[in-house]
């Protein structure tokens, strides 16, 4: 990546390969964020969106390859996670990861524990200074629940395991924006969402952006891929395959391809079972 | 972070709601005061009356009228809730209560030193209880070798006051913190496995510890143990003198028991500060998904560590009390048996609720040394009330208090059903 950038960049990785085994799941990816973007990774399941994702925050070993963070350029690769959050990088899970026995309003505060001090002999002694905190990391904690409106407030005492569907995919948003991260990665945020949600979602994901933050996502929904992102890059085998705005990268060859198959009654390249199962996928 | 989000009117409500149960009036408190004390006096008569019955069969049948009458109570829909709730609005009230309770027990049972050496030792276990509990309890890291850290504080402090004359003030700390980096040393390695495997690891650690007490002799005096450890003194007082206050005599196991009462308060305000603290939250979040856990900042490895270190220094404070009060120190004292005896205390009081844990280590103490006439049957009947709890009350007799909210689903389902209605019309505008 000789290019310079025209903005800064809020995420950049070289040659970015991981593989299990010998599946290459994600293979000499160089990629991009800049800073107050949303982007959006599309492809077909098992291209490796994922596994980017938690390369980014680490939970997997690199195999080979560079992430840099911010425009300092911070080598992140090697950090441990809890690292990677502290930097400001925060995520949510596609299958929701909430902390489901405790209530939502200590959801969000753990959310927040990169700005909360967890100091052994002061949570004994509790000092003035850390009595001043924790009443102000509440305060906070119910400032983020209310971008929401009272969907999360309301239910900030209960338990998270009692939230509906849709609340507990806000509530892992909630958490995301109580890290107060520079970057924001969604992992499927509307998944199993009804239309309506997803219009719901996709406005808050422009209310988050337009608060400064840098989101990327993940998403098979094409209407909030197309209503949200800026820019869209697509994934297939581990490999950005195209790059653009949303109907750039929709007419590509290469993603219809990733998607459909080939139109070839020949097709020699992609096993049955596959086309079948990317069919069912992009409708 | 202040940015992107606008005023929402609701907000106060939702505020003061937080702030729980504030305005409540003068003579309501005085009300809820007065039926408290009825009550702990009620459970302490139970308890004293329990005590005082010498025959085993009687007591057997004892127990199972206080369980079905506990049952029959708790069949009423709310008592056990209301209860709670009163004790949560007036938390320093009780612990005053308990506390003097507690104190007044040497004074009713002046008459008989074998029932307060009893509850000192059921004391001393209440401490290492307690300090499961913030392993178990509070982190969810199952440890099946605690007698490991009883032992290494029972070892050291014994040892130092033996050999070098230390006085037990300084080989209590000292007994405890060499506990602790026992609790260290073993959750460095162990710390890569979870769950089942962790209690296999701690369960190896346990029974090899044990073995090295047999047989690292210029530590331990091996299988001969170490005798006649001198007793503490404070100021010239020696805890083998009773004590007399104005002409009113109590034998000399009350200075042990009122020194780990001391002790205990000492864990509990311990175990109550890091459960409330950030740290608390964490070692929660930490239980319940790790992975989310780590992705929001929390250190796995020093929450552990510090998991690991605090429960077992509290073990080590039990071993040295322990070492002091018996005046010898065995190898058989820190077997297998003890370890779970400890990790039962925890899984029967409630795993994670401090007085469930007090509770659930004083009766497993008390019945089974009360059942002395069926002592071939101890294994027994321990494993038997075990699966018997694990059936009927899988959280503990007395399940941490957040958890049994959950249950109310009525009150769930409504708060849900609102919450849907009132959002639909409350959108925030983007």
């Amino acid at each position: 990546m000789t290019e310079t950038p025209t903005t800064a960049q809020m995420l950049s990785t070289e040659g970015l390969c991981k593989s299990f085994g010998g599946l290459r799941a994600v293979h000499n990816l160089n990629f991009h964020v800049d800073d107050g973007e949303i982007v959006a990774i599309i492809g077909p399941n098992g291209s490796g969106k994922t596994t980017f994702f938690n390369l980014i925050m680490q939970l997997y070993d690199v195999t080979s390859g560079s992430i840099y963070l911010g425009p300092e350029r911070r080598e992140i690769v090697g950090l441990p996670t809890h690292r990677i959050n502290a930097l400001g990088i925060s995520r949510t899970f596609q299958t929701l990861r909430l902390f489901t026995n405790l209530t939502v309003l200590e959801n969000v505060l753990v959310g927040m524990n990169r700005h909360l001090s967890t100091n052994y002999w002061s949570a004994l002694v509790r000092p003035e200074s850390l009595r001043l905190e924790e009443k102000e990391a509440e305060e906070r904690a119910l400032d983020t629940l209310s971008f929401f409106g009272e969907r999360l407030l309301s239910m900030c005492n209960e338990p998270a395991h009692s939230l509906s569907y849709a609340n507990r995919r806000r509530l892992e948003i909630a958490r995301v924006l109580a890290s107060d991260p520079k970057l924001i990665l969604l992992d499927e945020p509307v998944a199993g969402m009804n239309p309506t949600e997803t219009r719901e979602v996709m406005s808050d994901i422009e209310r988050i952006n337009e608060s400064g933050y840098t989101v990327l996502l993940i998403e098979h929904d094409m209407t909030l891929v197309r209503g949200v992102a800026g820019r869209v890059v697509a994934f297939d085998h581990g490999q950005k395959i195209a790059e653009g705005s949303f109907d750039h990268v929709c007419s590509d060859p290469e993603v219809i391809e990733a998607y459909l198959g080939r139109q070839s009654n020949h097709a020699k390249k992609r096993p049955r079972t596959a086309r079948k199962r990317s069919r069912r996928r992009s409708s | 972070m202040g940015e992107g989000k606008q005023a929402v009117p609701e907000l106060d409500f939702f505020r003061s709601q937080l702030a729980r149960s504030g305005g409540r009036s003068l003579s309501e408190r005085i009300k809820d005061r007065g039926l408290l004390t009825v009550v702990f006096l009620a459970l302490f008569a139970l308890f004293l009356v329990g005590l005082a019955i010498e025959s085993a069969v009687l007591l057997v049948g004892y127990i199972a009228a206080v369980a079905f009458g506990a049952y029959v109570i708790g069949r009423f829909k709310g008592t056990g809730e209301r209860l709670q709730n009163m004790v949560q609005a007036d938390r320093g009230y009780t612990f005053l209560l308990v506390f003097l309770l507690a104190i007044s027990y040497p004074i009713i049972f002046s008459g008989d030193a074998y029932l307060i050496h009893i509850a000192t030792l059921a004391c001393i276990y209440v401490i290492m209880a307690l300090g499961l509990n913030i392993t178990l309890g509070f982190a969810g890291l199952l440890d099946v070798g605690f007698a490991v850290y009883f032992a290494a504080g029972a070892y050291t402090s014994a040892q130092l006051a033996v050999l070098f004359d230390v006085p037990f003030w300084i080989g209590l700390p000292l007994g405890g913190l060499v506990a602790a980096f026992f609790g260290f040393l073993i959750a460095w390695p162990a710390l890569r496995v979870q769950g089942h495997y962790l209690a296999m690891v701690t369960l190896g650690y346990g029974l090899i510890m044990n073995i090295l007490h047999r047989n690292l002799k210029f530590l331990t005096n091996g299988t001969d143990g170490v005798l006649n450890i001198p007793p503490p003194s404070i100021a010239g007082f020696d805890f083998l003198q009773p004590i007399s206050i104005f002409g009113f005599q109590l034998p000399f196991q009350a200075n042990f028991y009122y020194l780990s009462l001391a002790l205990i308060i000492v864990t509990i305000f311990v175990s109550y500060r890091l459960q409330n603290s950030n740290i608390g939250r964490c070692w929660e979040a930490m239980r319940e998904d790790d992975i989310a856990g780590k992705c929001f900042g929390i250190n796995l490895t020093r929450m552990k560590l510090m998991a690991f270190s605090t429960g077992a220094f509290f073990g080590g404070i039990g071993g040295a009390v322990f070492a002091h009060m018996i005046g010898f120190v065995h190898p058989d004292n820190f077997m297998l048996l003890t370890s779970i005896t400890i990790l039962a205390m925890v899984l029967i009081g409630g795993m994670g609720n401090i007085w469930g844990v007090v509770i659930g280590a004083v009766l497993l103490i008390l019945i089974p040394e009360r059942l002395r006439e069926f002592e071939n049957l101890r294994m027994l009947l321990f494993g038997a009330s075990m699966a018997l709890i694990m059936i009927y009350r899988p959280q503990g007799l007395f399940p941490s208090a957040r958890k049994r909210r959950g249950v109310d689903q009525k009150k769930m389902e409504q708060l849900i059903e609102n919450s849907g209605k009132s959002g639909a019309h409350a959108r925030p505008v983007a």
